[in-house]
């Protein structure tokens, strides 16, 4: 449990400026929560994601365990000559496309529930209920000796509502 | 920004030397093998006019999207699509004067013996195939001159008069092109199997004009930039184009691969033999080399994101595909007008000869207007423009 200071903002750009001002000041910013995704934001706080190369990993993940099977099951354990075409055939790779698009996006479903540790029974930490509505939220960090200037910033920048909160927020 | 494209002397000397290899390789090879040389004739002002509409597709699809991003760019597929007035007058002189070197169904002897080709005699026929010719492409010169000269009028006068205009008459341009580039493919390369038939030819092939235009696009503005035109061009506009040719690939790839796989496996006869002739006729090496350069090797190589944004590999890749739409023709035409799967220097004079046209053509149109529109609505945008 450790206090934060947050803004409510009513639109991305203003969280943006927000955020450069901060990081000018020399002020980390430990979150920010928006009801849709917005990728100035992403940019801004210099964040990374390896989430590109998971979903390629379980592209080729799901394309090759299709293959394991289709070859398993028409060619090893049940052969069977369909129309007189040859058993392991062109006709797989229909199969093996839509699969592979299945596989990955479940898989890039459940890393990303895992992940962000969301799931049946999860307790919700939203800073300020709003964020499920049309507000944004920027969470700061609270040091005694900064919590002056880091207000300011915040109410220059346009910030509608500042408030000091309790809140466990995973990282 | 007044910005014209200047076309150097040592660069129409060349496009004129090429021009030059090109006739003296037509006429050695009409004395040599007549028929040979027109069905590469056929295959090389097929190819040019395809990229042209290729690129007019893409303008017409810019306006109608309303793209921001491309917009300082629209001057270079206008240049392409001011090609096919002339790819049109080179394509016809095969089909007046060309056309018993190659389609079947033109000798009256043969289609005397054919019950197959009596029946399509009323539709298949050359006067008649020559109205269809005028038709479709007087449409596409009036509708691509129309577009062109919307955008010099704007450059003019300003305002979004002439954008909303364009918007309106790109809808009719790209319904027109439905209708008259499949019944065109169907008329000049299907028609050479006259037998045969393929209701995912023509769809495909329209997919493959898209596709190799906004290959050349990418081609042009990359060397472009590489002497010094349009500095503007970032990693962004790069991205953007990367995933255009990336997408076109998948549907390259995916239209190849339906129209293959439901002649394998409905196994009718009078639609296997197209295929029996590529796969065990001697032509398996370019059937392969066709959908791995044309497909598999943009798809995985656009993959990955760095890659996607380099200008070298983009170029790398396009020119690939410059070759890839030449010989994705190539396994259209000569199996069945030829049928000798040959690589020598009719081939080679033939295509620098219409390359050194194509190129004299499209600078010169580049060179006629400021390379970057003056008024266009979303210029702004697509010079500010960013992805993530």
């Amino acid at each position: 449990m450790e206090k934060n200071i947050i803004g409510v903002y009513d639109n991305e750009h203003q969280v943006v400026v927000a955020i450069n001002q901060l990081k000018e000041n020399g002020i980390q910013v430990k979150d920010v929560h928006t009801p849709f995704p917005v990728f100035e934001i992403f940019e801004a706080m210099g964040l990374k994601t390896r989430f590109p190369y998971f979903a390629f990993g379980f592209g080729v993940m799901g394309l090759s365990l299709t293959f394991l099977f289709l070859y398993w099951s028409t060619v090893i354990s049940y052969p069977l000559v369909v129309g007189g075409k040859p058993i392991f055939s062109l006709a797989f790779v229909v199969i093996m496309f839509v699969m592979t698009i299945n596989i990955t996006i479940v898989c890039s479903l459940i890393a990303f529930f895992i992940r962000e540790k969301k799931g049946p029974g999860a307790v919700a930490n939203e800073p300020h209920m709003d964020i499920n509505d049309d507000k944004f939220v920027l969470v700061v960090k609270k040091i005694d000796s900064e919590s002056l200037r880091v207000t300011e910033i915040l109410k220059n920048t346009g910030a509608v509502e500042v408030e000091e909160i309790d809140i466990v927020i995973e990282d | 920004m007044e910005n014209k494209v200047i076309i150097s002397s040592k660069f129409k000397n060349i496009t004129f030397g090429l021009i030059g290899i090109g006739i003296i390789a037509l006429i050695v090879g009409f004395i040599d093998n007549p028929q040979r040389t027109w069905a590469n004739y056929l295959l090389n002002s097929y190819y040019f006019l395809s990229l042209g509409i290729g690129a007019s597709f893409f303008l017409a699809i810019q306006y109608i999207s309303q793209s921001g991003w491309s917009a300082m760019f629209r001057r270079v597929p206008e240049a392409i699509g001011s090609f096919v007035p002339v790819g049109a007058i080179l394509l016809s002189l095969v089909l007046i004067f060309g056309v018993h070197s190659i389609y079947h169904w033109s000798h009256a002897e043969e289609v005397a013996k054919d019950e197959l080709l009596q029946h399509k005699s009323p539709y298949l026929n050359i006067p008649f195939m020559l109205i269809r010719y005028v038709i479709f492409v007087g449409l596409w010169v009036f509708m691509i001159t129309l577009l062109r000269k919307f955008s010099l009028l704007e450059d003019i006068h300003g305002g979004t008069e002439y954008f909303v205009k364009s918007e309106f008459y790109s809808k009719v341009f790209i319904f027109i092109l439905g209708f008259s580039f499949t019944l065109g493919t169907i008329d000049w390369i299907m028609s050479i199997n006259a037998h045969w038939f393929s209701t995912l030819f023509s769809i495909k092939n329209f997919v493959s004009a898209f596709y190799h235009g906004s290959a050349t696009i990418v081609l042009m503005v990359i060397v472009l930039n590489r002497f010094g035109y349009f500095p503007q061009l970032t990693k962004y506009h790069l991205h953007d184009f990367s995933r255009y040719i990336f997408i076109l690939s998948i549907m390259y790839g995916y239209m190849w691969y339906a129209q293959y796989m439901l002649i394998w496996y409905a196994n009718i006869p009078e639609e296997t033999i197209y295929y029996t002739k590529l796969v065990q006729g001697g032509w398996l090496f370019p059937f392969y080399l066709d959908i791995i350069i044309n497909w598999a090797f943009p798809f995985s190589f656009l993959l990955l994101n760095k890659i996607a944004k380099n200008k070298n590999a983009l170029l790398f890749t396009v020119i690939i595909l410059f070759i890839g739409q030449w010989l994705d023709l190539y396994l259209q035409i000569m199996p069945g007008s030829t049928n000798v799967n040959a690589f020598g220097y009719i081939e080679i004079g033939t295509y620098l000869g219409f390359l050194g046209i194509f190129a004299f053509v499209v600078t010169r149109s580049l060179s006629k207007a400021s390379l970057i529109p003056q008024n266009h609505p979303y210029l702004q945008e697509s010079l500010a423009h960013k992805t993530h």
